[in-house]
């Protein structure tokens, strides 16, 4: 196994395979940045030169691409709140906070390298279960889905604390929105009135950028000042969030675990894993300040969510199962090289499925230290007027919320999310458990529709239910018990 | 406490009362392996509503009758502070009203005349009357964001909106 690790880390090695690594990272970085783009828009376009590559170097950019586009969507979280990607949604709580407070180049200093750490987790995760992973993941049936769907689901009790009505409320109104569109256990329309836009539901990046983004640049044009609230403009560092990072090591290594093992589980979906994480965060670190501005907020969510990369391409590698809509294109782009994903990767493909470790690994180190650079300059957004500011975000959201299905509708859900989110902000509702329960609707009631047509009330005793059932009881008890001790 | 702040935070619940019950009832006409979850969903939210709706009414009349305002964070959940954005004597509703009209103009602009020509004018606009700027670095800053957009847009793909009148890119 050794030898073929070493033997992998030389073929990656070689400047063609680094040279297709660096185009893919730099296609990622760019494609994180740039609100309303997936991993699925980066994947579409590396693609058309996959076909007859040599499969060391096809892998090296894909997964180069894959590894970083939660590193760099870090950036709009943390300097103008709106997330980067789905699942740098939690980051934007306390990242855009921080920033607020002249803090953004310490908190991307952060949550880069919370992110490097947590990506060479998952590329660690995906090298050990490789082959013992299998049985696990088979293990999952719908029930045990559902319950992990609940898990989530039980993010927006953790998030709403102190706020407990409105909470779930909002979280409820998640949930209603999932709701719109073709029913997943019935071809019916629901709620679509008789548009073929909400076919598909409600689009996720406008509803986000409309939530969160819109009250904060009315915010901002209202004060006329900066989104930064420090008068020095900018007071925290880079280097002082890389100490952060260090400093709360065991959470970031938590956190990649969380991640990895949210990623693990082929669809539950990148969108969860950084609310799971910084939910969980929040339940059990000491004097949290979650929301206002701690820097722990912006470490859980951004460690979790690279690490969940790795975790992600073992079902994916081993069984062919893609996790998420990039995930498939991969392995479509592996099939183009003659690589078929499944079995085969722990034998004859060994050495190429170690390649993916090694790309992985180097990847996140790259575009963490490259973000890092960055970072400092970067920060320096927050301090520009609102006024100026303005013109140029309302571009970027529009063209970013534009993306998810090219349509007009998706132009009138950011309009519209922004009034709901407007009014939510002034009225003191907690925003957050509206996209959990968003993000969840159709997974949770698909797998419970799957669970109850096929084994009726049966599937309560199952024991992946009830172990995932005490995790649950677990972390929203006792980590309430122990804050309340604690005060 | 000004009018559009109440109305705010008695009407929100109440607005949600309204539509989670308007959405129970539409869940009646589905059949059921579609009808289920909604339905539990909206009757459970139109339940919390009810009881949201009659907390925030409470709330609203014991400001009036002088108690003190219930605290809140600052945090990215809620308004900076409730009490703050009454300071001159304006509703929030009516200061932040001019600024959507901004956010719809854009988005007005783009749907008439596609995304070239709409941002343009926008930028232009906005650049000028907003921050202030002379009209020809206004000008030259709008061109120049707009031929990156289409730079990039070209590189990574992104659809961008064609009008009513004029394609997204008229050229």
């Amino acid at each position: 196994m050794v030898e073929v690790a070493l033997e992998a880390l030389t073929a990656l090695l070689q400047p063609s395979s680094m040279l297709y690594m660096l185009l893919g990272i730099s296609i990622g970085i760019v494609v994180g940045v740039i609100p309303g783009l997936s991993g699925i828009v980066g994947m579409t376009i590396v693609l058309p030169f996959i076909y007859g590559m040599d499969p060391v170097n096809g892998i090296a950019m894909m997964l180069g691409l894959i590894a970083v586009i939660h590193t760099s969507d870090t950036f709009p979280s943390v300097l103008i709140g709106v997330p980067g990607t789905a699942g740098s949604q939690a980051t934007v709580l306390d990242g855009f906070q921080l920033t607020r407070q002249g803090q953004g180049a310490r908190a991307l200093g952060a949550a880069f390298t919370a992110s490097m750490f947590g990506g060479v987790f998952g590329a660690l995760v995906l090298a050990l279960l490789l082959s013992v992973a299998r049985p696990l993941i088979l293990a999952l049936g719908s029930p045990e889905l559902f319950m992990l769907t609940l898990f989530g689901l039980s993010m927006v009790a953790v998030l709403a604390k102190g706020n407990l009505l409105y909470g779930l409320l909002a979280g409820l109104a998640g949930l209603m929105i999932g709701t719109v569109g073709i029913a997943p256990m019935a071809i019916e329309e629901r709620y679509t009135f008789g548009s073929m836009y909400l076919w598909d539901g409600i689009p996720m990046a406008p509803l986000v950028f409309g939530l969160f983004a819109i009250p904060e640049i009315i915010d901002l044009l209202i004060r006329r000042g900066s989104i930064s609230l420090d008068e020095n403009g900018l007071s925290g560092s880079a280097t002082q969030g890389i100490r952060d990072a260090f400093r709360n090591w065991w959470l970031v290594l938590r956190s990649a675990g969380v991640g990895a093992a949210v990623g693990l589980v082929p669809g539950l979906g990148a969108s969860v894993v950084d609310w799971i994480a910084y939910g969980i965060a929040k339940q059990t670190v000491r004097n949290e300040r979650f929301g206002t501005g701690d820097i722990r907020g912006v470490i859980a969510p951004e460690a979790a969510n690279n690490a969940k990369e790795g975790g992600s391409l073992v079902p994916t590698l081993i069984l062919g199962i893609p996790g998420s809509a990039t995930t498939a294109v991969l392995i479509g782009g592996l099939a183009l090289m003659g690589i078929q994903a499944g079995p085969t990767m722990l034998s004859e493909d060994l050495p190429l499925t170690l390649t993916v470790v090694w790309t992985l690994a180097f990847a996140n180190i790259f575009a963490a230290a490259l973000c890092l650079i960055l970072a400092r300059y970067v920060a320096r957004i927050s301090t520009i007027p609102g006024p100026i500011i303005f013109p140029f975000l309302l571009v970027v959201l529009a063209v970013g919320g534009y993306q998810s299905s090219a349509s007009w509708g998706d132009l009138v859900v950011l309009l519209g999310a922004g009034a709901v989110g407007w009014l939510m902000r002034e009225a003191g509702w907690p925003r957050p458990p509206m996209l959990i329960g968003l993000v969840l609707a159709t997974a949770a009631e698909r797998y419970l529709s799957i669970s109850i047509n096929r084994y009726e009330f049966e599937w309560l005793t199952r024991p992946g239910v009830i172990i995932i059932g005490l995790l649950i009881a677990t972390i929203i008890f006792v980590g309430g018990i122990r804050r309340k001790g604690r005060e | 406490m000004a009018l559009s702040s109440k109305v705010i935070r008695v009407g929100l619940p109440a607005a949600a009362l309204i539509v989670f019950s308007l959405a129970f009832i539409d869940a009646m006409g589905f059949t059921a392996r579609a009808q289920y979850f909604p339905a539990t969903i909206s009757g459970a939210g139109a339940l919390l509503a009810a009881v949201a709706t009659v907390h925030s009414a409470r709330q609203v009349s014991q400001l009036r009758a002088g108690a003190p305002a219930p605290a809140t964070v600052v945090s990215m959940d809620v308004a900076p502070s409730f009490e703050d954005s009454e300071d001159d004597g304006s509703s929030p509703l009516r200061r932040a009203l001019p600024h959507f009209l901004w956010i719809l103009s854009y988005f007005a602009i783009l749907y008439i005349f596609g995304f070239v020509v709409g941002t343009l004018a926008f930028l232009l606009l906005a650049l000028r009357i907003l921050a202030g700027w002379r009209w020809w670095v206004a000008a030259v800053v709008s061109v120049g964001v707009v031929a990156l957009l289409i730079f990039f847009g070209d590189f990574v793909r992104l659809d961008l909106p064609n009008g009513l009148l004029l394609p997204a890119l008229p050229f």
